[in-house]
């Protein structure tokens, strides 16, 4: 199978998270990756702050933060009108234990969920798919953010050896009805 | 009132797809491989870590009484065994992992049957100590008996969170 290639080396993140030693784990994968320097922050009012003047090519929040929940700040993102940046790919990162959030994540406009730990090919396989899927971004009263009934099989399934990657897996592919998605989109007023 | 049920649906464009295939990328198995060894430059900072979160816990354990958990004390707890899921499963120490897991676990079917007994937690959290880095590291035979003991405490709390969750 010919390999996956990408270029992250010219690509931002920013990694909210209150856990000092996932944001060290994850930022040694992004640079890993290429990229040269993740933005970190613990709180979602950093993250905020920091948002209102930069943009950054990805983002990566835990689901509970100190301050907020990671739900209220993907939502906040996805409604900033006037920056692209409410456009730009999100994944959240649950805890163990919190996995119950994932449909919480998907209906704030997270693009994808994955559960801690993250592995490094976890983490790979979902920003190269986030970037080159080419997913609708659907704005209503109710919703803004990402199709979340998309056509494509979602992320790669990747071999990664945990539990988790298989979990974190299963938000690809939210419910991949392409019938659905044609007839919304005939329906919808552009 | 009537809602609107506006929808727009857009394509846009974003800076990350056009970085990505920009010439001068690497392979997936290059990045991931880099990536590893980033991450396992802080293995005994995290290995360290383990420890001390696990000290974390037993010193919460240590202040309850008549082995009965304080209100948020899970919570508290709960957050510890969840960074101990990270940074073992990170680093590949699999018992510790499938114990911090368990303790996950029982904490949940704890709350979900209402009872604030500490000793299921303690026990986990012995176990813990033993398989953390440094720690005593039984045989694997002994390993094996252990986790199935855990996985015994779980199936019982889970079985006293199943009427609970039914009258709910």
């Amino acid at each position: 199978m010919p390999q996956q290639r990408a270029n992250l080396n010219n690509a931002t993140a920013l990694l909210v998270d209150s856990d000092h030693f996932t944001r060290g784990i994850i930022a040694h994968m992004l640079r890993g990756f290429g990229l040269e320097a993740p933005v970190l922050l613990s709180a979602g009012k950093e993250a905020q702050e920091y948002l209102q003047h930069a943009y950054v090519d990805i983002c990566i929040v835990e689901s509970m933060l100190p301050d907020m929940m990671g739900t209220d700040l993907v939502s906040w993102i996805r409604r900033r009108e006037a920056s692209q940046i409410r456009y730009v790919p999100i994944i959240m990162m649950t805890g163990y234990t919190q996995f119950h959030l994932v449909s919480e994540a998907r209906d704030a406009g997270a693009s994808l969920v994955v559960k801690k730990p993250v592995s490094a090919q976890m983490l790979w396989d979902r920003i190269v798919w986030a970037g080159r899927s080419n997913r609708a971004f659907i704005e209503t009263a109710d919703y803004v953010g990402p199709d979340r009934r998309f056509r494509s099989a979602g992320p790669p399934n990747g071999k990664g050896r945990r539990e988790s990657d298989r979990a974190g897996s299963e938000e690809g592919a939210a419910r991949p009805s392409g019938q659905d998605e044609e007839q919304d989109r005939k329906k919808a007023a552009v | 009132m009537k809602q609107s049920n506006t929808k727009k649906i857009l394509y846009p464009k974003t800076r990350l797809a056009e970085l990505l295939e920009q010439p001068g990328g690497v392979d997936r198995d290059a990045a991931v491989a880099e990536a590893v060894r980033a991450i396992e430059t802080m293995r005994e900072d995290c290995s360290e870590a383990i420890g001390r979160t696990i000290s974390r816990i037993e010193g919460i354990l240590e202040r309850q009484k008549a082995g009965k958990l304080a209100a948020g004390a899970t919570r508290e707890i709960l957050s510890h065994a969840d960074r101990i899921v990270t940074l073992a499963g990170t680093y590949g120490y699999a018992q510790l992992d499938a114990v911090a897991r368990s303790l996950c676990d029982v904490i949940a079917a704890l709350e979900s049957a209402g009872s604030n007994a500490a000793e299921p937690i303690a026990v986990h959290v012995k176990a813990l100590r033993l398989l953390a880095p440094g720690g005593t590291a039984p045989q694997p035979a002994e390993s094996e008996r252990m986790l199935s003991e855990l996985g015994k405490v779980l199936a019982h709390f889970r079985a006293l969170a199943r009427p609970q969750a039914c009258r709910a």
